[in-house]
């Protein structure tokens, strides 16, 4: 009783055609289904291949909606009105289908629990080429791959489930990068993690954006690290896009970030506290090695 | 803490394959529904206590199923004592009443009938943790879809299966928190007070499980699912001459039963 299926060809990996941007938002208004204001009201913005973007705002902002957007999630899978064109890798998201599109952007959410439901790392690591058709042989090498690269050898055939949240979270990051995408999404990947798991996690995505280029939409509250490694922060607030700007412009404007409600990095924190005393602070520090100078440099001069 | 049903050993149960397991899972049950002398299906729960113990499966979780399902089981045996219409008389104890259709007597095919009953169910009950204890769901989803079961179908029931033992783990945690929080114990009180405390426990639950089945459904669908292509599996199974045997003696044994029935 051996039932030998016969492959029809795998999913092809659509080329994008003549691609200047990895993103291109353009005059999106989203609406989901049973509610009556827009979760998205005209969001355009374009990012270039290998940038790394955070994406920055309070609660209820539209961060979630934008990310689902980015890879067809919304509207096929939410349904709802949506206005406006979101072109990912040179694929319209209203012309191509999630799978499809699955092959150019990873998206990793929040709840690491809640987006693995395989019985082991392996499974959980192959199951997107597998619904891709791809042959074992590269399924296997795919998912070593993944694994070398989110520093998981060896869990292989742990469940999911009895892994540290970190580790879990790594685990799905792994699960897109076998897919091999140009393109990164990541909802609050360590919102729900300790400060050793977001650490590892947020090592990880470092790293895949300066060794491999990969292009990175980040949404986090981990301003520490957006102030570190970001090329540039968008803010979301009420569903519009209120500000696209470099990390050092967003973080030292103490107006914008009251008003959007955002938390500074520490250093920024602490930087507007001794400019409120009265310190003459010259060039703010938005990271510690940057603070560790300038604070030197008050130090020599007396401050 | 519970994670799954599947309990990694190296036994003879556990190495042989997912579709033969199956296999011999439905002919158990089948016989179990064609022949009714309590003898026979006294020889199946022969056969699968046997494989419990062969399996090396913690006794413990068989105990809990007879504790369980005992009052049931005893429920239905009685049910068939006074109600079955035999021929051979054992005890005469009262006058008939047909209202409700009692003959008076407790005979000898009611009693037979009645264990039937009992040990069919004992059957039913413990044969199917034999199967997902011994086998890894990605072992068993992987039969389905050889059985030619829609894959679609396969994933929904087997991530079903997986989820249980987390819903069951949030269950205790949103207990704890409520029995902290004041809210009334769940096993005592009244009954108004009882539920209660039940509507505690579920409206987290349901909200939760609702919020992580969205997450899960876009989790799925951002990796491929449903893509418009035969799926590969990474995972390879094959049948070897052990799994044959069982294959083959699961038929033999079908057929003698329908022989022993009909014959
Ligand atoms: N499935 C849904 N159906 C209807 N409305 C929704 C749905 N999901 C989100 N919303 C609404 O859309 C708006 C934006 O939600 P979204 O989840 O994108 O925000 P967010 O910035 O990700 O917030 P958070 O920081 O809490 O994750 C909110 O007002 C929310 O209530
Ligand atoms: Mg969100």
């Amino acid at each position: 009783m051996i039932l030998i299926a016969s492959h029809p060809p795998r999913l092809p990996k659509e080329k994008s055609v003549s691609m200047s941007w990895m993103i291109d938002v353009a005059h999106v208004t989203y609406t989901y289904p049973n509610t009556e204001r827009p979760a998205l009201e005209s969001i355009s913005f374009q990012v270039p291949p290998g940038q790394f973007v955070a994406l920055l705002g309070p609660t209820s902002a539209g961060k979630s909606t934008l990310c689902y957007c980015l890879n067809g999630v919304v509207p096929r899978l939410f349904g709802g009105e949506m206005k406006g064109k979101v072109v990912v890798a040179g694929l319209d998201t209203y012309e191509h289908e999630i799978p499809v599109l699955a092959q150019h952007v990873g998206l990793v959410l929040q709840n690491a629990r809640s987006q693995l439901f395989n019985v082991t790392v392996l499974s959980e690591v192959a199951f997107g080429c597998e619904n891709l058709g791809m042959p074992p042989e590269e399924i296997r090498q795919r998912v070593t791959e993944a694994l070398a690269l989110t520093e998981l050898h060896g869990l292989e055939d742990r469940q999911p489930s009895t892994l540290s949240g970190g580790q879990q979270q790594r685990v799905a990051i792994a699960c897109v990068l076998a897919m091999r995408p140009d393109l990164l999404v990541l909802d609050e990947p360590t919102s729900e993690l300790d400060p050793l798991g977001s650490e590892q996690v947020m090592k990880i995505v470092a790293r895949l954006n300066r060794e491999l280029g990969k292009t990175i939409l980040l949404v986090t509250h981990d301003t520490d690290f957006v102030a570190r490694f970001a090329d540039r922060v968008l803010v979301l607030y009420q569903g519009h896009l209120v500000e696209d700007n470099t990390p050092r412009n967003v973080f030292t404007n103490q107006t914008l970030l009251q008003q959007y409600r955002i938390r500074p990095p520490q250093v920024c924190e602490i930087t507007f506290e001794l400019l409120s005393r009265g310190t003459p602070v010259t060039q703010m520090p938005i990271t510690i090695d940057e603070a560790v100078e300038v604070f030197k440099r008050l130090e020599k001069d007396g401050q | 803490m519970a994670t799954s049903a599947f309990i990694p050993a190296n036994t003879f149960l556990h190495r042989l394959d997912a579709r033969s397991k199956l296999i011999a899972l439905l002919t158990i049950l089948a016989i179990a529904m064609i022949l009714d002398h309590p003898v026979y299906i006294l020889g199946l729960l022969g056969i699968v206590l046997f494989s419990w113990l062969a399996a090396r499966l913690p006794l413990n979780f068989l105990g809990n199923i007879f504790k369980y399902f005992s009052g049931i089981a005893l429920l239905i045996f009685c049910i068939q004592l006074f109600f079955y219409p035999g021929e051979i008389y054992l005890l005469h104890l009262s006058r008939p009443i047909p209202l409700i259709g009692f003959s008076g007597y407790i005979s000898l095919e009611g009693v037979l009938y009645g264990l039937a009953l009992i040990l069919r169910l004992i059957v039913i009950l413990t044969i199917a943790p034999l199967l997902v204890m011994t086998t890894p769901l990605s072992e068993l989803m992987l039969a389905l879809v050889k059985f030619k079961i829609p894959y679609r179908f396969a994933f929904i029931l087997t991530t079903a299966m997986s989820l249980l033992p987390s819903i069951q783990n949030r269950a205790e945690l949103i207990q704890q928190a409520q029995l902290c929080r004041g809210v009334a114990d769940f096993e005592q009180g009244n009954l108004i007070l009882r539920l209660r405390a039940s509507a505690s426990l579920l409206i987290p639950l349901i909200l939760g499980a609702f919020r992580d089945s969205q997450t899960l459904e876009v989790a799925i669908s951002s990796r491929a699912f449903g893509a418009p292509v035969q799926r590969t599996y990474l995972l390879e199974t094959h049948l070897r001459p052990v799994d044959y045997s069982l294959i083959m003696a699961s038929g033999l044994l079908l057929l003698f039963s329908l022989w022993i029935r009909w014959g």
